[in-house]
């Protein structure tokens, strides 16, 4: 039981290095230049930086309560399910930039002069992959769940 | 039943494939699409007009793929009126095996009065081309399309 505190701690502070630190601070190191090419490109950095530091904040708390709560207890199952629905919130965000609504298929365009240039990515498919990544996962931490609280049973109970 | 063979360890095992396969796919993908793309705009390419009736524009690209994944390449050139109306167009598509060139051939096509008209004036057409480069059977892609208003470009 302490082991796990220890490594939901130690797992916490790098995803709250990770997803709020490095976001927080990352504004400072672009340059005046980048940051108006990506304005001009329909990018809003500063939402789709607080977007991450939002699914940051969320995550680092659920893994200190997943590694603080009994694996056998319904909250760890409710946690463990949450903490892998924010993963797949993050996929979508990161392949969309900043886009949820977008799924996968980034567009930008960009206008200099009489000339405009129109950029699209399409990668849905691995939003696809991500979600049944995320899917067979709950799966997993379901049947976890499940044999963790069969082998907290006394002796001779047949499990339900 | 063992630990190792626990149906979570099973999933977990599943899990484990389709996130490497996952990983693997996206940087291939990735690499060979940035790779074609950057490949097959030439620069500094002189466009010669041949002012005949009817006046043709030829178009040769080289599109190369150094990734390691076939790569489907499609390229349109159009030009336009300010009106909208398609004064000419070509398309070509072709598959490029991984490390390997390819040569494509566009040609634009338009009467001599069209161009008399449009071409000489410099103002009112503008160029549509737009490139598109997919991979992993297709399954993921990156297009650019540059639209520029003028006369010859």
């Amino acid at each position: 039981m302490q082991s796990r505190k220890v490594g939901a701690l130690i797992s916490a502070t790098i995803t709250l290095i990770l997803f709020v630190g490095i976001p927080y601070f990352l504004p400072s190191y672009i340059t005046p230049e980048l940051g108006d090419l990506l304005t001009e490109s329909g990018i809003d950095l500063n939402t789709v930086l607080n977007q991450i530091m939002f699914i940051g904040v969320i995550a680092t708390a659920l893994t200190l309560l997943k590694g603080f709560v009994n694996t056998t207890s319904l909250t760890y199952l409710i946690v463990a399910v949450t903490q892998n629905i924010f993963t797949l919130v993050f996929a979508i965000v990161l392949l969309g930039v900043g886009n949820i609504a977008a799924m996968g298929l980034t567009e930008f365009t960009m206008s200099m002069g009489q000339v405009t240039n129109t950029i699209r990515m399409d990668l849905r498919v691995f939003i696809y992959l991500t979600f049944l990544t995320v899917g067979l996962r709950v799966l997993q931490i379901y049947l976890e769940w499940s044999e963790a609280r069969n082998d907290a049973m006394p002796p001779g109970r047949i499990p339900p | 039943m063992t630990n190792n063979l626990r149906p979570s360890k099973i999933v977990g095992y599943l899990i484990l494939v389709v996130q490497v396969g996952s990983l693997v796919a996206l940087v291939l993908g990735i690499h060979t699409m940035m790779t074609v793309f950057s490949g097959s705009i030439p620069e500094n390419q002189n466009v010669e007009i041949i002012f005949e009736d009817p006046v043709r524009i030829p178009y040769d690209l080289k599109p190369r793929n150094d990734g390691y994944l076939e790569a489907q390449f499609s390229v349109s050139v159009r030009v336009l009126t300010v009106d909208g109306v398609e004064l000419a167009s070509d398309y070509a598509l072709v598959t490029i095996q991984p490390h390997s060139q390819e040569n494509l051939g566009l040609e634009l096509t338009m009467p001599l009065s069209d161009a008399s008209q449009y071409l000489h004036n410099g103002s009112n057409v503008s160029w549509v081309i737009s490139v598109k480069v997919s991979t992993l059977f297709g399954l993921i892609s990156f297009s650019d399309e540059i639209a520029t208003s003028g006369g010859l470009q």
